[in-house]
């Protein structure tokens, strides 16, 4: 299968903390993998990295064929190419939900402002959005901002999107909102990275499991068999952790 | 699960809402509640009132009853109690206009309404907030500069040097604060760049303004400015004070700036980056907008104390509105009514601040529930 990401001894260092350890990840196209850990195991700076929000000492990072280095080009050529959904949604609060979505595609894509339009209204209407095109992301629930930030990245036509905790700073009622969107577009063949707890959710799309801690990628597994059977102690004792209540 | 039974309450008619009780209240017992509501409140409300009986009566005699106000020498004040404002109306033209040609002041008035002009197109709510940054920072400076300088469109040169006035002041005040907007962006932008050059400029350019007096740069721009530049080459002392009034108000501005950047979440910036936008867009149409919204009221607050420091500008030697003033009372004929002329400038610079202000507030409403 056609690879789409090719991540190579990665490790970062944040001051002296050695925050990534030889982290190795092979990404194929279509492909979907949750990553599950514990707070501070470097999940969220792992995905970061991938469209270099996040700067690496060592290691290699391709993507889509284009590896990141300084090279602001090749930064924004793959950032074009990977949507990003972040914990807090991050619109911008002073668009409306259609001038969201249409930003990326009139500056970056330099598309005209009808066919921008058009594009943003396709994406709104696949996220149930569409009715609210005209409001500010303030006059929204979290999870209609949530899947309105979902609808941005997916205007940008990207080839992977990177979810980093989705759904942890939503109202317990509207998780599930979220997550549909998700599994919908994880049905239609999106090639997905997603930090996030939800193992309901990981059961139901993931074809790998990615379990971190401290920085290392500490076991890989399909779904069922990583939560029916973690291999790792420190995989038994997370999971004993998360599955108490 | 004895327990569960005992906790189990369900209410199939919960209370319904209704209206809040009027509280109803003549106006003397509001009077009363509010200015005498106990023994301190009583105090200061009476001692308050005593101070306006005092005081009221003889202002009003002295600066109306008993005042001259027709004439035109100095013997029509003479035998009168009161105030005299005949050295306003005598010298009017200028305390406004300064030494600028008679026929040409329609051009001046022009101005006036154009900066008036600019409140309204502030509070403006149908037009974008794009169009009046538009007005503002570009079509506002040109106009002031073509219809006061002239030598454009048909219009005669007047040199600078006729300028006074309320027109130096409002000139000055203006454009000093316009033009150090886009200066104070790029300096504060500057400030937070990873480029150690570009950042060590901006903050040295920033301190050196901020931390030095204004009269010191003015005296540098009047007289030291000068000798650096190549010889017979002459600058406009007008456009050297402008220069240094954009320079210390871009460097304040600059700060204003900076604060407003630090209160955008780190998640704008990365949002505009996920998505493959340069640093230059997100800057303009993520970031700044939200940054300038916020630091409206102090970027006015900024323009006020501009305003009034445009007086300095007299140790240099041009006449603004203050130094007519004092040109006024330093005459023969008007050097007895010194406080009436005071009265009258600091009246005028209170009338148009406080115009300004009251805009502002305004504006800054209309922002907050924009959305």
């Amino acid at each position: 299968m056609e690879s789409i990401i090719k991540v190579n001894k990665l490790n970062k260092w944040y001051g002296d903390f050695h925050a990534l350890v030889d982290v190795e990840l092979n990404v194929s196209l279509g492909e979907k993998i949750v990553i599950c850990g514990p707070s501070g195991s470097g999940k969220s700076t792992m995905i970061r990295c991938l469209n270099r929000l996040e700067e690496h000492q060592e290691g290699s990072i391709i993507v889509d064929d284009i590896e990141l280095t300084h090279d602001i080009k090749n930064i924004e050529a793959v950032r074009s190419e990977v949507g990003m959904v972040f914990q807090h949604f991050n619109l911008f609060p002073h668009m409306t939900v259609l001038e969201n979505c249409m930003f990326a595609l009139r500056w970056v894509r330099k598309m005209p402002e009808k066919e921008a339009k058009e594009v943003a209204m396709q994406f709104l209407k696949r996220v149930y959005i569409d009715i609210h095109a005209n409001k500010f992301p303030g006059q929204l629930s979290g999870g209609q901002q949530q899947r309105v930030a979902i609808a941005r990245a997916l205007c940008m036509k990207p080839r992977v999107m990177l979810f980093d905790e989705p759904t942890s700073a939503l109202d317990p009622e509207m998780v599930s909102e979220v997550l549909d969107t998700m599994v919908e577009l994880a049905e239609e063949g999106m090639t997905m990275l997603c930090v996030t707890h939800e193992m309901g959710f990981a059961k139901k799309i993931a074809d790998r499991v990615i379990f971190m801690d401290a920085g290392r990628i500490v076991e890989e597994a399909d779904p069922d068999s990583f939560f029916a059977n973690p291999q790792s102690q420190r995989g038994k004792d997370f999971l004993s952790q998360i599955l108490q209540h | 699960m004895a327990t569960h039974k005992t906790l189990s309450k369900v209410n199939l008619t919960p209370p319904e809402s209704r209206a809040r009780p009027q509280n109803k209240m003549t106006l003397l017992q509001k009077a009363r509640q509010r200015y005498f509501s106990n023994l301190l409140n009583s105090f200061l409300t009476l001692s308050v009132i005593i101070a306006f009986i005092l005081i009221l009566p003889p202002l009003l005699q002295w600066a109306i009853f008993d005042a001259v106000f027709i004439g035109s020498t100095q013997e029509a004040c003479e035998v009168a109690a009161g105030a005299c404002w005949l050295p306003i109306a005598a010298r009017f033209d200028l305390f406004v206009y300064g030494f600028y040609p008679e026929t040409e002041t329609w051009r001046v008035n022009l101005v006036f309404a154009a900066s008036f002009f600019t409140l309204v197109v502030l509070v403006w709510r149908r037009i974008s907030m794009k169009l009046k940054l538009v007005y503002i920072v570009a079509f506002l400076p040109a106009l002031i500069f073509v219809l006061l300088y002239g030598g454009v469109f048909g219009l005669d040169s007047v040199s600078s040097n006729k300028f006074g006035g309320l027109i130096i002041t409002i000139f000055l005040g203006l454009i000093g604060s316009i033009l150090s907007l886009p200066l104070g962006i790029f300096l504060a932008l500057g400030r937070r760049s990873t480029r150690p050059v570009i950042r060590i400029f901006c903050v040295s350019v920033i301190e050196l303004f901020r931390a030095m007096p204004m009269i010191t740069w003015l005296f540098m721009g009047a007289l030291v400015l000068q000798l650096f530049l190549p010889n017979g080459m002459e600058v406009d002392k007008m456009i050297r004070v402008v220069f240094i009034l954009v320079l210390v108000s871009a460097a304040s501005k600059a700060e204003i700036i900076r604060a407003g950047l630090q209160a955008i979440p780190v998640g704008q910036f990365e949002a505009s980056a996920a998505l493959g936008v340069g640093y230059w867009r997100t800057m303009s149409m993520v970031i700044m907008p939200q940054v300038l919204k916020v630091s409206i009221p102090a970027m006015l607050n900024s323009f006020i104390g501009m305003f009034k420091d445009t007086s300095l500008v007299a140790i240099i030697g041009l006449l603004d509105f203050l130094s007519v003033g004092m040109a006024t009372m330093n005459s023969d004929e008007w050097g007895k009514y010194g406080i009436e002329v005071y009265i009258f400038v600091a009246m005028i610079y209170f009338v148009i601040l406080f115009t300004i202000s009251r805009f502002s507030l305004t504006l800054e409403k209309q922002l907050e529930t924009g959305h």
